[in-house]
């Protein structure tokens, strides 16, 4: 479960084994003594719960306490408004619905208030919701009561009645398989990479158009259903309401280490360690290991692995297998003729492929106009009155020495800061209050001093990632598959492909971009900007970290995607050369101030600059561009 | 007086410099100029122990201190002027001095102090000032008095001219010379472009993708207007 | 159902009481933003240690060893309350120093903040697992180490044990205040809690101020753990409760203020026994829980509010 785009021998592979353990547990099913089926029974729920929580604590990199209290108030509601008596005695269906409903409902609550603060908020307050339901909803006679007078009764379903302990085995199996499935399917889709990439570094999310609040509300939303179903699921195993003890907060922390030790990248472990978890102090009982110590021991192994978890060393151990019996050849290093005149098809039809991607969008007027934009933080100006203009279909520079705020007008221009002065029109409308992924929708891309890349993703997951604005569909179409959503994606994959040939990664798109040198890094994060469909590019720093010659072809492919492909690109470099030659319009900043701006031959020979940046004796060694 | 020879060093997986060699003596003054990205920083924090050693071996006073920790560089004599300043703000000027001298003996820590703001008088004026509400210039003094406080036979300066205004970094240069002729060995990293630091310096080398491609002025003169 | 009264009357005693009962609060919220300050992250084993020290503290003075003879009263334990007090905040001290070595090493130094998080969390749930393997919890109050006298004051009853927690809360804040202001020592704290990074730079021993600091607020964690036998007992839910109130009113202060977080301390003492007294009538238990918790977090979010967060501005954890 790698990578979205596996092969037919992995899928042939796949099947075989899913075939092989559906006899094996067919087999255990019809030879297990009752208590064990019991204890599997509440492996599964426990696993259909702990799949909420790979959402919000793997994916979307939250801690929530709140889980097993959740989990524990879709039982105790569930079972009340299926019980006779004190209870409302509804049917199973409707029951289960309400309860789900007021877990979602509750989680919901909590991430609607915390999704802007820090996650220190979010924790502590999950934590409060865990105890505030244990002072409330355990301590409620009504709904925790034992009544054996008014007990539930096993429900049928679809015909078929759930009575016996192997067929709600089975069916408790099914929700568990299907959730499974889902996650599955949302992993793929771009809501699930939007997540992702929300939660390991929202800047980034915020730059190809991932609103990173909507994306935590999401996660939290997800994570309250699968702790409703894991709840509605166990309201029916047990005749009467079963004791709270095992849902205090304690346990959540023990839910908690559940996906830490699994780790995000695999959805199978996670169902796996539940398993473990449930199934090992039941087995190994002369051991006296309580749940909670293995819950320790899943969150110390958390930290150690970091958030790939245990799945993450398999995967890596068979990963590096793999690679060191691949003995292809990188068509970079082969002088032969032919491979360079392939290379130079190859990445003719991918500029046509990222034509036909990127939208439409009118020449018209100046892409980006900023006006005196001023801010100061820290007892510093930042910047004082800068104006700038970005023409369309133009690559202009901004140059000027560390610390000018260079940076820190992009974060302007792209919304992460707000100005304390000054507007920024994109495209004709006015944004500068509008946020990041609002002004990414209108076709503003950005990349990032630091490159902000996801380290534990492959290269192609990570390119993936930047195609959440150009996918359509929601989120059911992208789940089932439709056929909107589906053509979006295989479009956006063929993009992604291009794309990656294009910077000359496409030879690691399986590798983790971790094991990728720092310019290969920077230039799968400009591909990941290229995916959400830009007509203006803000590219800082492109080319730092590469020498020379690969900067030199660097911005050889920004001027073509600037002249083929009629993008605009904004970037910021201290290669001055390459900034001279290449650049149609140059600013220089300096100390928070625009100093110069004009053509490159006019800021070569402009005497601030030359003082300030370049030097006294700079002598330009080669043509800066003419006019354009 | 420093040595470092054949260094591979960098973040995890991948190194950011490569077979790195380096000499430095007592009262030299070097500049090592390269691109963000070329290693400037990693070169220093190698220096200074913040960053591991994956090979090679750094040699300082003629005793290898390639895996000694950070706190008992800066006890032998390194001393760091960080990129950025990185002074506390929210303590005083004195106070912020103070956190330079925990690796001398506490009743040296008031002649040093005073020696201090000899070199540096304004601090002297300014030393129970809350340390944020300094200007960018006071600022980058403050820095570097912290770092002298140890007593540093060498000291590392990360980007010294950083957003500041000439005249200031005048100011500092003409200071860090006087204190290179009492025979303090200083190693300034600095992009490219600025030239100010580069004129006072003995030494000058060119740093790119990790590596040293210019080992004498000329050259590095020379490359200087091709990057 | 949302209608609250409010009796004036009790007001007084309440407040008295609310004050009293804030000690025992103040103790843990100076160490949480101790060790939030100097490392960034929630100390969440400080939980740990605080339940393990309740446990430890009855084990070492009420356990008398003997399967079936258990009296309260008779205090026939293994050691003497004062001992056993000093025992047990030694020993917290101990878990502290282990713990903050752990995490102030070059290793460790480096993980990002979901890691350390993740960490304090194991701590929290290994702690209470090994407590509660190894001695089992009772559901008892363990009479308190300074005595049975009470005071009347404005109208309210407190006890010596509640003066005694206040006075030494008020005692180890001006420890802390001398410490932090005017030593050496102090000054390295606050340059770890202004910029660890900086501060590995220029030479601050930070192993030395990590683990010692962490040692301190572990020892002042195990003191209130010791403590709380005699007003909470020994019940895991309630021991988290109580830290978890703790935690909160931290917050109010951004995890950062000493003086923003006592004050919660005293607001959350205060809230706390209007509500038991029943200044705003009779409610039931879950009742005054989801009360105190809504003006908790509502008092917290309304602080957030007053300071402006920047859309994208906030750290992340």
């Amino acid at each position: 479960m790698m990578s979205s785009t596996g092969t037919a021998a992995t899928m042939k592979r796949r099947v075989a084994g899913g075939a092989v353990l559906a006899a094996l547990t067919a087999v255990w099913l019809f030879s297990a003594p009752q208590y064990w089926l019991f204890t599997a029974t509440t492996g599964l729920t426990l696993g259909i719960s702990t799949l909420g929580l790979l959402v919000l604590v793997g994916w979307a990199r939250e801690v929530s306490l709140a889980q097993a209290g959740l989990t524990a108030t879709a039982i105790y509601l569930c079972g009340f408004a299926m019980r006779s008596g004190a209870g409302w005695h509804w049917a199973y269906l409707p029951a289960a619905a309400f309860a789900v409903a007021v877990v979602v409902v509750l989680s919901l609550l909590v991430s609607l208030s915390t999704a802007r603060l820090s996650g220190i908020y979010i924790i502590i307050l999950t934590l409060a919701l865990q105890v505030t339901i244990e002072k409330t909803f355990f301590s409620n006679i009504k709904l925790v009561e034992t009544d054996p007078e008014h007990t539930i009764h096993r429900p049928a379903l679809f015909g078929v009645h759930l009575a016996s302990d192997r067929a709600y085995f089975v069916f408790a199996l099914a929700v568990l398989a299907l959730g499974m499935v889902f996650l599955a399917r949302l992993r793929a889709s771009r809501f699930g990479r939007g997540l992702m990439l929300a939660g390991t570094d929202r800047h980034a999310a915020a730059a190809v158009g991932v609103s990173p609040w909507r994306a935590k509300i999401f996660a939290f939303a997800l994570a309250g259903l699968f702790a409703g179903l894991a709840g509605v699921v166990t309201a029916p195993l047990y005749p009467t309401p079963p004791s709270y003890i095992s849902y205090l907060s304690i346990n959540s922390l023990v839910y908690l280490a559940i996906p830490v030790l699994a780790g995000f990248r695999s959805i199978v472990a996670v169902a796996v360690v539940a398993m473990v978890f449930s199934v090992a102090p039941q087995a190994l009982e002369h051991y006296h290991i309580s749940p909670l110590m293995l819950g320790a021991i899943g969150l110390l192994s958390g930290t150690l692995t970091g958030p790939t978890g245990v799945s993450g060393l398999i995967l890596a151990w068979l990963h590096s297998r793999r690679r060191r019996g691949d003995g292809s050849v990188d068509l970079r290093d082969d002088p032969a003729q032919w491979a360079e005149d392939a290379r130079a098809e190859r990445h003719v039809r991918a500029l046509a492929v990222l034509e036909e991607y990127l939208p439409e969008r009118s020449d018209a007027g100046d892409v980006l106009v900023a006006k005196d934009v001023s801010i100061a933080f820290g007892g510093l100006q930042a910047l004082s009155d800068v104006s700038l203009t970005v023409p369309t279909r133009k690559l202009v520079g901004l140059i000027g020495p560390n610390g000018a705020g260079k940076s820190t007008l992009f974060d302007i221009l792209n919304g992460l800061r707000q100005p304390d002065r000054g507007s920024v029109l994109l495209f004709g409308h006015d944004v500068s209050q509008a946020p990041p992924w609002n002004r990414a929708a209108l076709g503003l891309s950005r990349t990032f001093q630091s490159s902000r890349v996801n380290l534990d993703l492959t290269v192609g997951e990570n390119l993936m990632a930047g195609a959440y604005l150009m996918i359509p569909g929601n989120v059911v179409e992208a789940v089932a598959g439709l056929p909107r959503a589906r053509a979006g994606e295989h479009k956006a994959a063929e993009a992604a492909r291009a794309v990656a040939e294009l910077l000359d990664v496409a030879g690691d798109w399986d590798e983790f971009v971790r094991n990728l040198d720092f310019g290969a890094q920077r230039r799968v994060e400009i591909g990941r900007s290229l995916l959400s469909g830009p007509r203006l590019l803000l590219l800082d720093e492109p080319a730092a970290g590469l020498d020379a010659t690969e900067a030199t072809a660097l911005f050889a492919l920004i001027r073509q995607l600037e002249q083929d492909l009629g993008l605009t690109v904004l970037l910021v470099e201290h290669y001055v050369k390459a900034v001279l030659e290449n650049c149609d319009l140059i600013y220089v900043l300096s100390r928070g101030r625009i100093i110069a701006a004009g053509s490159a031959a006019e800021i070569a020979a402009d005497p601030e600059v030359r003082a300030v940046y370049l030097g006294e004796d700079y002598q330009p060694r080669e043509e800066v561009r003419a006019d354009a | 007086m420093l040595e470092l020879r054949a260094i591979r060093a960098g973040y995890g997986r991948l190194p950011v410099l490569f077979d790195v060699d380096l000499t430095v003596e007592a009262g030299q003054w070097l500049t090592v100029v390269g691109a963000n990205g070329a290693g400037r920083s990693t070169l220093l924090k190698t220096i200074l122990g913040v960053t591991n050693v994956s090979a090679g071996d750094v040699m300082f006073g003629g005793q290898r201190i390639t895996h000694l920790a950070t706190y008992d560089r800066i006890a032998r004599g390194i001393a760091m002027v960080p990129e950025g300043r990185r002074i506390f703000p929210n303590l005083s000027v004195k106070e912020n001095l103070r956190t330079g001298a925990n690796t001398i003996a506490k009743r040296d820590v008031a002649g040093q102090l005073d020696r201090v703001y000899e070199v540096f008088p304004i601090l002297d004026s300014r030393s129970g000032q809350r340390a944020g509400s300094l200007s960018g210039g006071e600022q980058q003094m403050l820095a570097v008095g912290r770092a002298l406080m140890s007593r540093p036979q060498l000291l590392l300066v990360d980007e010294l001219s950083l957003g500041l205004a000439p005249l200031v970094v005048a100011t500092l240069t003409e200071a860090l010379q006087k204190l290179c002729a009492e025979g303090l060995a200083v190693i300034v990293v600095d992009e490219v472009h600025v030239h100010s630091s580069t004129a006072s310096a003995s030494q000058r080398l060119v740093l790119e993708k990790g590596r040293f491609v210019a080992n004498s002025a000329a050259e590095a003169e020379r490359l200087a207007t091709v990057l | 159902m949302l209608a609250l009264q409010f009796h004036s009357q009790l007001v007084g005693p309440a407040l008295v009481l609310g004050v009293a009962a804030a000690g025992l609060y103040g103790l843990l919220a100076v160490s949480l933003v101790l060790t939030y300050r100097v490392s960034r992250t929630i100390g969440f084993v400080h939980g740990g240690i605080a339940v393990f020290a309740a446990h430890f503290y009855w084990w070492l003075t009420y356990d008398s060893g003997i399967r079936g003879r258990f009296n309260p009263n008779a205090g026939q334990g293994r050691v003497g309350q004062w001992p056993g007090l000093l025992l047990v905040v030694a020993a917290g001290a101990l878990i502290g120093l282990l713990y903050g070595l752990t995490v102030t090493g070059k290793r460790m130094g480096n993980w990002p903040r979901l890691n350390l998080t993740v960490y304090s969390l194991a701590w929290l749930l290994g702690m209470i697992a090994v407590t509660q393997t190894v001695i089992e919890p009772q559901s008892t109050r363990i009479p308190s180490i300074f005595g049975k006298k009470v005071y009347r004051l404005f109208g309210g009853v407190i006890t010596i044990h509640q003066v005694a927690t206040l006075l030494i809360l008020f005692a180890v804040i001006a420890l802390l205040a001398f410490v932090l202001m005017r030593t050496q020592t102090g000054v390295n704290i606050r340059a770890v809690a202004d910029d660890v990074e900086a501060s590995r730079f220029v030479g601050v021993p930070l192993t030395k101020v990590g683990a010692g600091v962490y040692a301190f607020s572990a020892a002042l964690s195990a003191f209130a753990g010791a403590l709380v036998t005699a007003t909470v007992g020994m019940l895991v839910p309630e021991l988290l409760t109580v830290f978890l109130r703790a935690l909160t009113v931290c917050v109010l202060g951004g995890l950062s203020s000493f003086s923003l977080a006592l004050l919660g301390c005293v607001l959350l003492g205060v809230g706390e026994s209007f509500l038991t007294a029943g200044v705003f009538g009779q409610n039931s238990i879950g009742r005054q829980e989801v009360i105190l918790m809504t003006a908790l977090f509502g008092l917290v979010l309304l602080i957030n509010r007053l300071r402006p967060i920047k859309v994208l501005e906030v750290e992340t954890l």
